[in-house]
């Protein structure tokens, strides 16, 4: 009875104490490791040339400009379309991405918008910025104002998750004619 | 003479073995953030995280996890062999090692579990136990940037399979009693020389 009670109370300790021994060799030289794994590190930092494992944050790329954006006058509606690449393991689904354009005084000028898109693991997708600009903004363009423009009201939905910005000030100024 | 085996405590084993191998697989516990743009999957078996598609183990989580799949083995093994001797004098420590831990694992799971919910809950995060709800980040928080996300989260089977082997740990110690119960069956006395004399009266 003493020896099954040594035994079990052996095998206990053995089931405990092997692991984290083990654990503790492996990670000898680097304990925060064991808390911080290196898949998140890398995907944090992006430092996985020669890894097995593509996807990190760090590897999004900005959406590159097809072509110069395209605008029709007579109805104050334009189009600039942007190559996306997904660089991640999973698909990307933008289901929103909507804003108002407004002026550096924070003058309504018009809207823009995304068709919803989805973007399969490692692919890439065009995504068509489209919107529609006020009367007065085009009669401005039309004269050869200059327009800085800033978005409000930026709603973006990526994958379910929805953000919401106030304001982004300062994009940049609108084509003028 | 037919062998005297705890059936209870048989099921029992048997059942913990299966769901160490089933929640190897699947989590006891999952949430998903998004539309899985994060999971959690959580059990005492085996954690893991999927951001953005990516899956990760923390690795002290997974020395925990490894500590538990040996000891959940270990307890079924035992608790098969107290099964089909648990009239031997050693019977009682083996059931003893056996049925204390399934059972802890699954109390301790579910408390830590609702001490996180709650806590949560209490910084303003709406983290649901078992359903959907919504988290909303207030744009306070994140420098006018307000954010919000669908949150789902529920109980996998394999947490009910686990709550099974828990509660047939618990039967086999309590059906352990009819092994060691005194027998009510009264026995018939061996008769015993008497000494008495019986005197017969002149």
């Amino acid at each position: 009875m003493d020896k099954a009670k040594f035994a079990l109370t052996m095998l206990s300790v053995a089931i405990i104490v092997v692991p984290i021994a083990v654990a503790g060799y492996i990670y000898r030289g680097n304990l925060e490791g064991l808390v911080l794994p290196s898949q998140f590190r890398n995907m944090i930092n992006g430092a996985l040339s020669g890894s097995k494992n593509p996807s990190s944050l760090a590897n999004l790329q900005l959406p590159q400009a097809i072509g110069s954006p395209q605008y029709d006058p007579t109805t104050g509606t334009f189009n600039d379309p942007f190559n996306v690449t997904n660089p991640l393991t999973t698909q990307i689904q933008l289901n929103q991405f909507s804003a108002d354009v407004v002026s550096s005084n924070g003058t309504y000028l018009g809207n823009v918008a995304i068709q919803p898109l989805t973007i399969a693991p490692g692919a890439s997708a065009i995504a068509n910025v489209t919107g529609d600009l006020d009367q007065n903004t085009i009669n401005q363009l039309a004269n050869g104002g200059n327009l800085n423009v800033s978005l409000a009201n930026v709603t973006v939905n990526i994958g379910g998750v929805t953000v919401h910005l106030s304001q982004i000030s300062n994009i940049g100024s609108l084509p003028t004619g | 003479m037919a062998r005297i085996i705890n059936w209870v405590a048989l099921a029992a084993g048997i059942m913990l073995l299966l769901m160490v191998v089933v929640s190897i697989f699947y989590p006891w516990w999952q949430l998903t953030i998004g539309q899985d743009l994060i999971k959690v999957n959580a059990s005492p078996i085996y954690t893991n995280f999927g951001v953005f598609g990516d899956q990760f183990t923390i690795p002290i989580i997974l020395v925990i996890n490894i500590i538990t799949i040996l000891t959940f083995l270990a307890c079924g093994a035992v608790m098969l062999i107290y099964s089909i001797v648990p009239t031997k004098p050693y019977a009682k420590q083996l059931l003893g090692f056996s049925y204390r831990k399934p059972l802890y694992s699954v109390v301790i799971f579910a408390v830590v579990l609702v001490g996180v919910v709650l806590a949560a809950n209490h910084f303003g995060v709406n983290v649901p136990l078992n359903g959907s709800s919504t988290v909303t980040v207030p744009a306070s928080w994140m420098m006018g940037v307000s954010i919000s996300a669908p949150i789902s989260a529920s109980f996998e089977f394999s947490f009910y399979i686990a709550v099974v082997a828990a509660a047939l740990c618990l039967a086999a110690r309590l059906y352990h009693s009819h092994f060691t119960k005194p027998s009510t069956t009264p026995e018939t006395a061996p008769p015993t020389p008497s000494t008495a004399t019986i005197s017969v009266p002149a």
